[in-house]
């Protein structure tokens, strides 16, 4: 955490113009005489979904029956007699091929399930880095630069270093508190906003003469040359926001749903709807996933969030309550989301009974979900291997990698976003995840 | 000789020791030494008086938080009471410095209202044991932490029993409260030795620890290299020495002190690198590990007065020196909600790893969160200042064009060159503006400049 928080940006400090936060999106670009990209609306867009505290990955994609050489339901049911699944509590992977898998998804998933079955979602067994760190934060900061063993930036904002953007132009987009580490690249970054409804000024917008001259000084904070790298930071935000609040001031947005995952979704949604935006990849967080205690009640109650805010994202319901127009075929076509979490769990659980949880692990399944087959370039179904589990009468402590997470990241950027060039030399792409 | 305090100094010190100044505070210590503001901060007795949590309420905010993944979320009212009471308890009190460290220590042993903790009470007793040991022990603050019912919740070691301990405290014990990981001194191994040594606490009926010899594993443990037997309800102590005996846990301590306290002395290797303040206050640590020793030999460094860089201060700083300068309560509901939006929630911090530092704060959505705040906190002001009969009084605001008068009522020094060209270029822009206008607009914009977050 905080000792190696902050290790890319001190490796940056003092140098001019590292932070080039911008005036915010194309369009503002546009306005100010920079021309805006004419591929806009058919970039293809990526939503990175982080499920904070570390998702328990067995039993999100379940072990349901043995296979040959791996008795792995057999020991999931022995180390889990609290916590585990019976085969008949999961919704089934049962796509052509899926038998010799022998997997169940969580009950909470029943809408993720069924675009599974529809051949939209991709899970990557096992995935991780090596020598895993079981700290949150370094595990998260792994995660979040793509580089186990350098200290480097966000492996999307690197991204956005090598994406030929034009000066004051906004691609990626972080919901939540501060920018995440994810977003930043050595010599761009994405912004961080809230939400879109609270994207206001509180004294009101621009049309009383008074408000517009204050928030005109609030930009100006940027528009002043400054000596000291964070107070000049503070003024390019300040400005930053200024044009944000500007550019969004037209949007109407939903009223709250209840669901804060759900309402980041409606504020995705928003964002990469708009194509004079330009946005092309928006970072969400779903936190609480740390269940070292009370598991099955934990996270199924957050997995039923997301699977409910999936739901969302693309029918425009929550549940039974029409909360927006459903995702226009054009987006849909041109969208993919893929989860990650810092690391899974452990496949035996402490404590007993229903108040039993499980401490931190370390290889975990990856989705990505992509639009609809046929014409997806996202191949559904099971990738990579499954972690070994031992045997009944020695079972593993822990799940290993058995997919590299930065093969996972240099297929979603070449084989997604088609980045013009590869950001790991010797991290190919996964055969076969993408067609 | 020492050298005198500036204006600046004075601004700068209490900016980050005392939730900042106000132009009383300049006027008086201008001049002065730096060890006479240092003994002032530190001579100024303690105050342990407590938050009164309704008797009833605990148990009516429980089934509200059940009802609704929003109750939950948001905590209810008696959170924003407790954040209330402590934001006010802030601006008013006679020993900032005091209130200063509780936050730190909130910070560093992070507890959170959650899903998991019945109720808001057991943090605000939480509250008061660092308070209580804020300036204390550091040994006695650590051993009370770990059996403060709130982390036992929190961390889920009422939880742990004997054969399958839970290792969420025992981790972060080691990587966040007293050993950290730059460089990992401890192994996978010594975490689950350390588990089972915690085992045996539990939160009983009357929300008090407890220590329940039945739930504890007796077996011997082998923790950091040494054999611990069992000491059973004992036992926590002596994981929490041999941890402390590390030769990286007064360096790491020192490190975190510096870090929220002073400056963010940045990533290091805490066995090779040497930041020199950081240094100091490990060698302090080490002689007994008082924690009034260590903050006095920061209050006192050449580095506190003018740090080798800027810190952006935190939110909750900056909202307890806008609401002190202008004489608005802190307790209101728009300052917990502006909080709430910048990323600090008291008693809601967003893990155990607490909150972030320098330019994790500066963001869009904190910015215009900051901006609500700087909105709220002026139309107060001004609308007390009118209720005022008397034409000048500590209530009375200087005119718009007098920036000098502005940064004294703010308790700086002086306005940067951007400051003051943002501001000059503000008034010009208004200039056919009512005044009560053109003040609002320079209020706002002080508490917006980069001034005021960055010191």
């Amino acid at each position: 955490m905080s000792l190696s928080r902050r290790r890319f940006i001190g490796g940056t400090a003092g140098a001019a113009g590292v932070y080039l936060l911008t005036p915010a999106f194309a369009r503002a670009g546009r306005a100010m005489g920079i021309g805006a990209d004419p591929a806009l609306a058919n970039r293809r867009r990526l939503v990175v979904l982080f499920l904070g505290g570390g998702n328990d990955g067995l039993n999100t994609v379940v072990p349901i029956a043995d296979v040959p050489g791996a008795a792995r339901a057999t020991i999931y049911r022995k180390l889990r007699p609290s916590l585990g699944y019976a085969p008949d509590q999961t919704l089934p992977l049962d796509r052509p091929a899926d038998a010799a898998h022998g997997l169940g998804l969580s009950p909470s998933l029943p809408y993720v399930h069924g675009l599974y079955r529809d051949g939209r979602v991709a899970v990557v067994q096992g995935v991780d880095y090596p020598n895993h760190s079981y700290s949150h934060f370094s595990s998260t900061e792994i995660w979040h630069t793509g580089e186990p063993e350098r200290s480097v930036s966000g492996w999307v904002g690197r991204h956005l270093d090598r994406a030929g953007l034009s000066e004051g132009e906004v691609r990626a987009v972080g919901i939540g508190n501060g920018l995440p580490v994810i977003l930043r690249g050595d010599a761009r970054q994405g912004l961080g906003i809230v939400n879109i409804p609270s994207t206001k000024f509180a004294d009101g917008p621009d049309s009383d003469v008074h408000s517009k001259a204050r928030h005109d000084a609030l930009g100006g904070f940027g528009a002043h040359p400054e000596a000291e790298e964070l107070a000049a930071l503070h003024g390019r935000t300040s400005q930053a926001t200024v044009g944000l609040v500007r550019n969004l001031a037209d949007t109407t947005v939903p009223a709250s749903t209840g669901s804060r995952l759900a309402d980041a979704l409606v504020t995705a949604r928003i964002l990469l709807e708009d194509d004079d935006l330009g946005v092309e990849v928006v970072y969400l967080e779903h936190v609480g996933f740390d269940t070292h205690a009370n598991q099955r009640t934990q996270q199924e109650r957050l997995l039923a969030e997301l699977d409910a805010a999936f739901g969302m994202f693309w029918t425009g319901q929550l549940g039974t309550k029409k909360i927006m127009e459903p995702m226009s075929p054009h987006l849909t076509e041109r969208t993919m989301v893929m989860t990650l979490s810092e690391f899974g769990r452990r496949i035996g659980e402490n404590g007993a009974g229903a108040g039993s949880g499980t401490d931190h692990g370390a290889a975990s399944p990856m989705f990505l979900i992509g639009p609809p087959a046929p014409g997806s370039p996202l191949a559904g179904g099971i990738h990579g291997d499954h972690p070994d589990m031992g045997s009944p009468t020695l079972p593993a402590d822990n799940l290993a990698m058995t997919t590299d997470l930065r093969r996972v990241y240099e297929s979603v950027l070449t084989n997604w976003l088609h980045s013009p060039d590869p950001l790991y030399r010797r991290h190919t792409p996964l055969p076969g995840l993408f067609r | 000789m020492a050298e005198l305090l500036t204006r600046h100094d004075v601004a700068s010190i209490l900016g980050r020791a005392a939730f900042g100044a106000t132009a009383a505070d300049l006027d008086l210590w201008t001049g002065k030494t730096q060890d006479e503001l240092a003994a002032h901060l530190l001579a100024v007795p303690t105050d342990s008086s407590g938050f009164q949590v309704q008797p009833d309420e605990p148990r009516r905010l429980a089934v509200t938080a059940a009802a609704t993944s929003a109750g939950r979320q948001n905590g209810g009212a008696q959170l924003q009471a407790a954040q209330g009471w402590w934001l006010e308890r802030m601006r008013t009190t006679t020993a900032p410095l005091h209130e200063r460290m509780t936050l730190l220590w909130h910070d560093h042993f992070a507890t959170a209202h959650s899903p998991m903790l019945p109720n808001t009470a057991t943090l605000v007793l939480q509250n008061q044991t660092l308070r209580a040991g804020a300036l204390g022990s550091f040994r006695g603050l650590l051993a009370n932490v770990t059996t403060d019912p709130a982390m036992l919740y929190w961390l889920d070691g009422a939880r742990s029993v004997t054969g399958k301990p839970n290792e969420n405290y025992a981790r972060e014990f080691l990587e966040l409260f007293t050993m950290g990981v730059s460089p990992q001194q401890f192994t996978e191994g010594d975490i689950r030795e350390a588990a089972r040594a915690f085992t045996g606490w539990i939160v009983n009926g009357q929300r008090a620890a407890a220590f329940d010899q039945r739930r504890h594993d007796p077996g011997d443990k082998t923790f950091l290299g040494r054999r611990i037997p069992n000491l059973g309800k004992t036992e926590h102590l002596a994981i929490r020495d041999a941890a402390l005996q590390t030769p990286v846990s007064s360096r790491f301590l020192a490190w975190k002190l510096v870090q929220k306290f002073a400056y963010d002395p940045g990533p290091i290797d805490l066995m090779t690198d040497a930041d020199p303040l950081v240094a100091r206050v490990a060698s302090t640590l080490r002689q007994g590990w008082n924690i009034r020793d260590a903050v006095e030999v920061m209050l006192r460094a050449p580095e506190f007065r003018r740090r080798p860089q800027p810190v952006a201060r935190q939110p909750v700083e900056q909202a307890v020196h806008a609401c002190k300068v202008l004489g608005v309560p802190a307790d209101a509901a728009p300052v917990i909600q502006a909080l709430d939006v910048m990323g600090q929630r008291l008693f809601a911090p967003p893990n155990v790893g607490g909150w972030p530092v320098d330019e994790e704060w500066l963001a869009p959505g904190t910015t215009l969160a900051r901006y609500r705040l700087a909105t709220f906190v002026e139309t107060e002001a001004r609308r007390r200042s009118a209720m005022v009969e008397l034409p000048v009084g500590p209530q009375a605001l200087p005119e718009s064009a007098d920036l000098a008068a502005w940064a004294a009522r703010f308790g700086l020094a002086g306005f940067s060159a951007n400051t003051e060209r943002t501001l000059r270029g503000y008034l010009a822009a208004a200039a056919g503006a009512p005044e009560a206008q053109r003040q609002k607009g320079v209020m706002t914009l002080v508490i917006s400049s980069p001034d005021w977050t960055v010191m």
